[in-house]
């Protein structure tokens, strides 16, 4: 007889304080490239709500069955096939991405802040424009004091959401990042893309891993060279290579950001410099194969956060006892299974610290030379739809849909049935023979 | 004598012992981990109740009324078998011809709960 494990699916939610009944079935999506959840919950019959009211959701398999996610109803979908009524939702940082700064030539520094500051400071100013609630506490930075010599560079443009400018600011930050926790809190952490040595859960093919995962070893985006370059002063960006020069014939990986104010750490002035963002952040991310796996499935109902070091056991998949970082979590529930999909990268070297007890994430403190960071936003992410969010149960490799085909099948129709009353009518200065015409 | 109730209509008919069918169901997936002999098996929480039978309504009437208590709530008893009524829902009613002498043997399938 098989080993076997009883898992018995819950799911719960609860609308502006009031528990909702006849729920069917809930879907909480979060990742690291996009750092607003989503929430969908179907219940029926179909219950009142306003938007902006707010939605948490409870679910698991039995053994945990816990606060899975909490955000605000901004949407709700109407089915008559069934029919079905869901609820969806966005978790807090949805304001964010929702406040768009139409000041007219855009909102300087000295406006936001009063001036120089650093990115922690310029990042909370941002929520609170937004209106975001945060613990000023959790949002921290690189403690680098920013805008002294490009304050150009930090506008807060025309037209720019707030959450586009934290992201911009994140890609000069050395991997500072805005992240959502489960219970609803908004963090600016220093999320580290390579894995940590100690892995918060483990997972193993044959025990917990259902079928419908992907991995792959990725040397396409490795690179031993990497060019940093920053704000343009007139005479061309501020600019860090290594190695200088770049080798004959070696193709280098180029990162830029604007609000990189300085070529070298040891150039005069403030800000963050080029050459700290290369070795730093950069050059950890690209100098590896690049292990990256979706569709990851499983039924068990652990707080797998995005964030954490998971590790792997599927040989499969061909992933050895494989520390990897987890990038994306959707845990979903219906009325047959609980299950979490998984995705995640790896390579390289590992972080020997160990994630302190109930931190989703370890934030490292900035030092003049931390340990090397992984810039997710090269990953093929950026290129190939994240499915995973959209319906977990698609098996095997997910990539971009194929385009629809060029060729139409057209009817034949009789050349007789054309003339005598069909949809398209012969050219008028097409003459058709008496005799054609009767047969 | 069994009888059908719902709110706006009450019929009682002779439940027949051929073709009786009580089955009670649920929801229980089972799936196995690649590469390995493990099995997850989910309880899923549905667990639903069928009956069918034969019931004998003495009258074309009686079976017409019937006929269109379909897809309601309502409590059913059946002579012997319930000792009192329990929730039901008529899913389906099949017919047999009418018989010489008016009366009308159906087959009829209920989901208890």
């Amino acid at each position: 007889m098989p080993t076997s494990t009883i898992y018995t699916p819950s799911v719960s939610a609860v609308l502006n304080g009031t528990s909702l009944t006849g729920v069917q079935k809930a879907r909480v999506a979060t990742s690291l490239s996009n750092p607003v959840a989503r929430l969908y919950v179907k219940v029926y019959p179909a219950v009142s709500y306003n938007d902006g009211d707010s939605l948490t959701i409870t679910m698991g398999s039995g053994t945990n069955n816990v606060l899975s996610a909490t955000g605000n109803v901004w949407q709700a979908d109407y089915t008559n096939d069934g029919p079905t009524f869901e609820l969806v939702g966005r978790g807090p940082l949805f304001k964010a991405e929702k406040y768009y700064n139409n000041v007219q030539g855009g909102l300087s520094l000295v406006s936001l802040v009063g001036g120089p500051a650093t990115d922690e400071v310029i990042a909370r100013a941002v929520l609170t424009k937004a209106g975001v609630s945060f613990t000023a506490g959790n949002i921290a930075g690189t403690g680098l004091v920013r805008g002294t010599l490009a304050p150009d560079a930090y506008i807060w443009k025309q037209g720019e959401s707030a959450l586009a400018y934290l992201q911009r600011l994140s890609k000069a930050s050395l991997g500072y990042v805005m992240v959502e926790t489960i219970g609803g809190d908004v963090l600016r952490v220093q999320v580290l893309g390579r894995s940590h040595g100690t892995a918060s859960y483990s997972l193993n093919q044959g025990v917990d891993i259902f079928g419908g995962g992907h991995a792959q070893m990725d040397a396409f985006a490795k690179f031993s060279a990497v060019t940093v370059t920053g704000f343009n002063y007139g005479a061309g960006a501020v600019t860090f290579s290594n190695p200088k020069p770049i080798p004959d014939g070696v193709q280098a990986y180029v990162f830029s950001s604007d609000m990189i104010e300085r070529a070298e750490e040891n150039d005069p002035g403030a800000g963050i410099s080029a050459a700290n963002v290369a070795r730093n952040f950069v050059e950890g991310e690209v100098e590896h194969t690049q292990i990256r796996v979706s569709g990851l499935r499983t039924p068990r109902d652990d707080l797998f956060q995005v964030g954490q070091t998971h590790l792997v056991d599927a040989s499969w998949l061909g992933l050895s006892n494989q520390l990897l970082t987890c990038i994306s979590v959707t845990r979903e529930c219906d009325d047959k299974w609980f299950s979490q999909t998984l995705e995640y990268i790896g390579g390289g070297a590992v972080i020997e610290q160990a994630i302190p007890d109930g931190e989703q994430f370890y934030a490292l403190p900035y030092q003049l030379r931390p340990r090397r960071l992984r810039d997710y936003t090269y990953t093929y992410s950026a290129q190939i739809p994240n499915l995973v969010g959209q319906d977990a149960m698609v098996p095997g490799r997910q990539s971009l849909p194929m385009p629809d085909s060029a060729w139409k099948i057209r009817q034949y129709r009789q050349w007789l049935s054309v003339i005598s009353g069909g949809v398209i009518s012969p050219p008028s200065a097409f003459v058709i023979p008496p005799n054609r015409v009767n047969g | 004598m069994s009888t059908y109730t719902t709110t706006t209509a009450s019929v009682t008919f002779t439940a027949a012992a051929d073709s009786w069918n009580e089955t009670f169901d649920s929801e229980i997936n089972v799936l196995a981990f690649p590469g390995g002999d493990a099995v997850a098996i989910s309880l899923a929480g549905q667990r639903d109740g069928r009956r069918t039978f034969k019931a004998l309504l003495s009258t074309l009437a009686d079976y017409k009324k019937l006929r269109d208590m379909r897809g309601r709530s309502g409590w059913l008893q059946v002579d012997v078998w319930d000792s009192v009524p329990i929730q039901a829902s008529l899913q389906r009613i099949s017919p047999d011809p009418i018989q010489v002498d008016g009366v009308v043997y159906a087959q009829v399938q209920f989901v208890l709960y």
